[in-house]
């Protein structure tokens, strides 16, 4: 299990070895401006009928 | 009912007695102090008490309401926050000796919004070094105590807070979440704390630890109390470039619109952190008690939450190490062993590895909503895997142990930072231990009212909710 191995009986080993294998396979992206507009336009998408955008405070 | 009886409730019962005239601000903010002095140093919760700028405030709304002024609505409700929110010219110590005698000349956002909203701020509750922890832990100002027993743990590193709202010291407090900081500690004493959507609330002014993962939110005892601070605090802020501008939804206002349509997505075993068998009870039980309490639930295979986590720790201890460089060249015997043990890895990592993960946070949290929200509306998952644990099991020499137990604490919660998304804990029983458990309730980006009115729901059919603590005190001493 990936939590646990991280601090295993060679940690740093252990923790280097995840890094390259998950996050060094990762695509690189660079478009690190847009998390906040992601999600706005997710919460778009998954809203729901009963949650009007008028029941503002 | 008198001040003393009413700091025993909910906020909002609070709040409408001040402005209904029942009792006036300044008695209730005598009754918080007294409480705070009182018993506060029993659970090690206070860092600095702020009386008389509290009870003057106080005063200022009794004259308002003798005038006839319509109160703002937190007007006289006596809170006290994480000490890493800034107030100008107040000392914000922040958990750590390096910044002892620090005094900021800005005041938070988040605190500047409850001024406005008339609540009263009574000053600073410890916290874990810096923001930077899970169990409570801080061998600097001594670690803060758990009302439901204090030979346990509170969680962290909103440690101080969770510890006065559960023992109706204080209504509520402000805390942050940047791996679990709010719902953590939440958890383990019995209250609720929301971690809202990245975005949804200003950050400016408080301390920051890693600014892609930092959320401040609030803790409280109902749902209802959370809606009510969140309409005072969240929203778009020019001083934080990160806060959106989707408007605010009335959260108290929609707390009365059932939840029984809204479709439950239930994260079903196996776990990749197996859960302990009590925890893995309570937890069947409370899944049985949304059904019988007319909310439609059905099973969801989650997804893989050791990736998420493993991103997560890589762009916070990157963000963190950076942030403390400076401090650790020149004071580094100054911190907590705890501390270093989760900053110093941060040096280590190869910035292309920092960028890539920090990146990839966007299509993650696209990929995760895509999966988990087409069939459920809510996500609903174990807050912690594992009861309460004890202050000696946990408070160790062995870094790497100290380190390994933080992970496990954080499994079913950190993803949540690193995706964004808005996240709650609530009680849903207790462990044989006496000590409280919760379930974590997810929302898709904004969601924070659907969690609010399904917490609402549970906490008023459904028995989410537990009374006040014993505060039972143990055999060791505050450390």
């Amino acid at each position: 299990m990936m939590t646990e191995a991280t601090v295993g009986d060679a940690p740093e080993e252990a923790w280097r070895r995840q890094v390259r294998a998950i996050v060094e396979e990762l695509p690189f992206d660079d478009d690190l401006s847009c998390f906040v507009v992601a999600l706005e336009t997710l919460a778009e998408a998954f809203a729901l009928d009963d949650e009007s955008p008028e029941d503002v405070a | 009912m008198s001040a003393a009886e009413l700091l025993k409730g909910e906020l909002w019962t609070a709040a409408a007695a001040v402005r209904a005239g029942e009792v006036r601000a300044r008695e209730l903010t005598e009754a918080a102090i007294d409480a705070l002095t009182s018993v506060g140093p029993t659970l090690n919760a206070v860092a600095g008490l702020d009386a008389e700028q509290a009870l003057a405030a106080a005063e200022r709304i009794d004259r308002s309401r003798a005038a006839g002024t319509d109160l703002p609505p937190l007007a006289g409700v006596p809170m006290a926050h994480k000490d890493m929110f800034y107030r100008a010219g107040r000392v914000c110590a922040s958990g750590t000796r390096i910044r002892a005698g620090f005094v900021p000349g800005v005041t938070a956002t988040a605190l500047e919004r409850l001024d406005a909203a008339g609540a009263i701020d009574l000053g600073r509750l410890n916290m874990v070094e810096f923001a930077l922890g899970l169990t409570g832990h801080n061998d600097i100002t001594g670690h803060p105590r758990n009302p439901w027993s204090t030979d346990h743990i509170t969680g962290g590193s909103s440690s101080g807070p969770v510890a006065a709202v559960a023992a109706r010291l204080v209504f509520a407090a402000l805390g942050s979440d940047t791996g679990g900081s709010i719902r953590v500690p939440a958890a383990c004493t019995g209250i609720l704390g929301l971690k809202p959507t990245y975005g949804r609330v200003s950050r400016a002014g408080a301390l920051p630890l890693s600014h892609t993962l930092d959320h401040v939110g609030p803790l409280g005892r109902s749902a209802r109390d959370l809606a009510l601070l969140m309409e005072a605090v969240a929203g778009v802020d020019r001083r934080d470039q990160t806060t959106s501008t989707t408007p605010v939804p009335a959260y108290s206002r929609l707390l009365e619109r059932s939840p029984t349509r809204l479709r439950l997505g239930v994260a079903e075993s196996p776990f990749e952190l197996p859960l302990h068998a009590e925890v893995a009870g309570l937890y069947d039980a409370a899944v049985d008690r949304m059904r019988q309490a007319g909310l439609r639930a059905s099973g969801l295979a989650l997804p893989a939450l050791d990736s998420l986590n493993l991103l997560r720790r890589v762009v916070m201890i990157a963000e963190a190490a950076a942030r403390h460089e400076d401090f650790l060249e020149e004071r580094r015997d100054a911190y907590n062993a705890y501390t270093l043990a989760r900053l110093d890895p941060g040096f280590e990592l190869a910035a292309t590895t920092y960028l890539r993960a920090v990146g990839w946070r966007a299509e993650a949290v696209r990929r995760f909503v895509g999966e988990v929200f087409a069939d459920a509306d809510v996500l609903v998952l174990p807050a912690m895997a594992e009861p309460v644990p004890r202050l000696d099991a946990t408070d160790t020499a062995d870094m790497a142990g100290y380190v390994r137990r933080v992970n496990a604490l954080g499994h079913f919660i950190c993803p949540f930072n690193y995706l964004g998304l808005p996240a709650l804990t609530m009680p849903m029983g207790r462990t044989a231990n006496g000590l409280p458990m919760a379930i974590q309730l997810v929302a898709p980006p904004f969601g924070e009212a659907r969690l609010l009115r399904l917490a609402h729901h549970l906490e008023t059919n459904a028995g989410f909710r537990l009374g006040e603590p014993p505060i039972v005190t143990g055999r060791s001493g505050i450390g």
